[in-house]
């Protein structure tokens, strides 16, 4: 298959036969965000995917940059586990 | 002599307290200076009749019963995300256009306390976050003023009032203060009540202060600080006596200087015109001494982006199901991104920006103050942007209290400012510092088109 951007700008590619078949499997998994291991490309791709479930294709497409935002500070939270200890500071 | 609306607010209170200014001349004034710019798009709402009647109403209470308190008289600007009652509080906004608030944040009824007037709402960007608004920057139109703040930041600027209400959630306050050219004071978050202040994220949002000098953000902090039950991220701390503690202490103050990252990050110009500032605050006295940044800085940025989007989405929830379509395109994303982060990585995010806060602490300790470029360049030539938040996030995700002075102008005739950081809690040593610089430096900027 091959591969395609769903940003013309972004330069992160992925492969049609997810978007085809694969990804309305996980679309519906809450959990893949969190699959420990998980690439910033295929956190990429599962926002896409949620977002075209929320708000359609136009609405994915449009969030596109910032999605990719997204997926890089969730893939940089995921690699820096807070001390065991240290509780939320909402209100500081 | 100086027209009224050339005071700064501690000038305007004393001539109104001692009966040399009546409340009704400064406001008028200040309404005159606002209608003869409206080219700078500044302001939403000014109700010229109510202003002029509630500085009546001052100047008959200051003959019948003396000064209500440090700001009888004068008359503040409110960025439009602060309640007023009876007043309409549109954010810049169509979600709120029509929104009129049955009772005042309690900064506005704190100002309304301490004698002052509200001048009128200034301008924001919609909902206070990333679209730019339509408000034009003095020194150059065709420069950002920056944002969120900017009518709050131009309209001081501009002399149209000496003192306004903005607010900080990445860099809102200290970066159009330095766009500007004037003094903005971000105070440690929980220092002032956001109770009927129009949230982005509650954990992040803190009420900014706009003024022209160290001494009436001082004032202005006077009046708002303390504990509010309404908010409950409101610090129960004890509120010092700002102005005594800053004029008992006019020691040269102990400064960390913080090159790394902050003059990385900068042009050219703005990290050699920093280091100036440095040098010359040192020969003035002060100690400056190199300061290092903490390994969490690393991912300070990342997780007040996140937090402030999922925070800025959950507030948002209920307008959004039906009416997206009447979102700017950068809130409306901002909103859309933050509906999709896992409940988890949120929780990480605000544990992960907890162990940075007490790495900050750690950071400034040693010092009085922390020095550094208050934004990484001047205000861009760019209107599709409000700027870089950059150098203000760190203190904003940390809760620390910052202040930007401005420092002078760069080589395109624009103002550059620097920041100064404290500990938490500790606004009258930061204060302090932050006035003994401003001496030093003797910088005070001023637009030449509206001087």
């Amino acid at each position: 298959m091959a591969a395609r951007s769903i940003d013309p700008f972004s330069g992160v590619h992925y492969n049609s036969a997810y978007l085809a078949g694969t990804s309305s499997s996980l679309a519906g998994d809450r959990m893949v965000l969190m699959r420990p291991g998980i690439s910033q490309e295929e956190i990429l791709l599962e926002l896409t995917e949620r977002a075209r479930a929320l708000w359609g294709e136009e609405r994915a497409n449009v969030i596109a940059t910032s999605l990719e935002s997204a997926a890089r500070q969730l893939w940089e939270i995921g690699q820096n586990p807070p001390d065991r200890t240290v509780e939320p500071g909402f209100y500081q | 002599m100086a027209e009224p609306y050339q005071l700064n607010v501690a000038e305007a209170a004393q001539q109104v307290s001692q009966g040399r200014l009546s409340s009704v001349a400064l406001a008028q004034s200040m309404l005159d200076r606002i209608e003869s710019a409206p080219e700078l798009k500044a302001w939403v709402t000014v109700d010229r009749e109510d202003v002029l009647s509630v500085a009546r109403q001052r100047d008959q209470e200051l003959q019948a019963n003396g000064s209500k308190g440090p700001i009888h008289g004068v008359p503040v600007a409110l960025k439009d995300i602060f309640y007023t009652a009876g007043m309409k509080t549109t954010a810049c906004s169509r979600i709120y256009a029509d929104f009129v608030p049955t009772y005042d944040a309690t900064c506005v009824a704190r100002i309304k306390e301490a004698g002052g007037i509200v001048l009128g709402k200034a301008v924001t960007t919609e909902f206070a976050t990333g679209d730019p608004s339509p408000t034009v920057n003095p020194w150059d139109a065709a420069h950002t003023p920056g944002g969120s703040s900017s009518g709050s930041s131009v309209a001081v600027a501009t002399q149209m009032c000496g003192a306004a209400l903005g607010s900080q959630t990445g860099g809102s306050t200290c970066r159009p203060a330095a766009y500007n050219g004037i003094v903005g004071l971000k105070a440690t978050y929980g220092r002032i009540s956001r109770y009927g202040v129009v949230p982005v994220s509650w954990s992040l949002d803190t009420v900014g202060i706009l003024v022209r000098t160290v001494e009436d953000a001082a004032i202005m902090l006077q009046v708002m600080a303390g504990h509010d039950p309404n908010d409950p991220g409101s610090a129960m701390e004890p509120v010092p006596d700002y102005l005594r503690e800053m004029e008992s202490s006019d020691k040269p103050p102990r400064i960390g200087l913080a090159r790394e990252f902050f003059f990385d990050r900068s042009t050219p110009e703005v990290a050699s015109h920093t280091q100036e500032v440095a040098d010359r605050l040192k020969q003035a006295g002060a100690s400056v001494e190199e300061v290092g940044i903490p390994g969490s800085f690393a991912t300070a940025h990342t997780c007040q982006r996140l937090v402030s989007n999922v925070e800025c989405a959950a507030f948002h929830e209920e307008f959004f199901r039906d009416r997206a379509d009447e979102y700017g395109p950068r809130i409306r994303s901002s909103i859309e991104t933050g509906m999709l982060v896992p409940g988890v990585r949120y929780l990480q995010a605000q544990r992960l920006r907890r162990q940075f806060r007490r790495d900050m602490v750690e950071m400034v300790k040693g010092f009085d103050v922390v020095l550094m470029p208050a934004t990484p360049a001047p205000a861009p030539r760019d209107l599709n942007t409000t700027g870089d938040p950059l150098f203000q996030v760190p203190w904003t995700s940390s809760g620390l209290p910052t202040i930007v002075i401005p420092s002078g102008l760069s080589e395109s005739g624009l103002p550059l400012g620097v920041q100064l950081a404290g500990l938490p809690f500790q606004e009258e040593k930061l204060l302090a510092a932050a006035r003994w610089c401003e001496a030093a430096l003797g910088v005070s900027l001023s637009p030449p088109q509206y001087h």
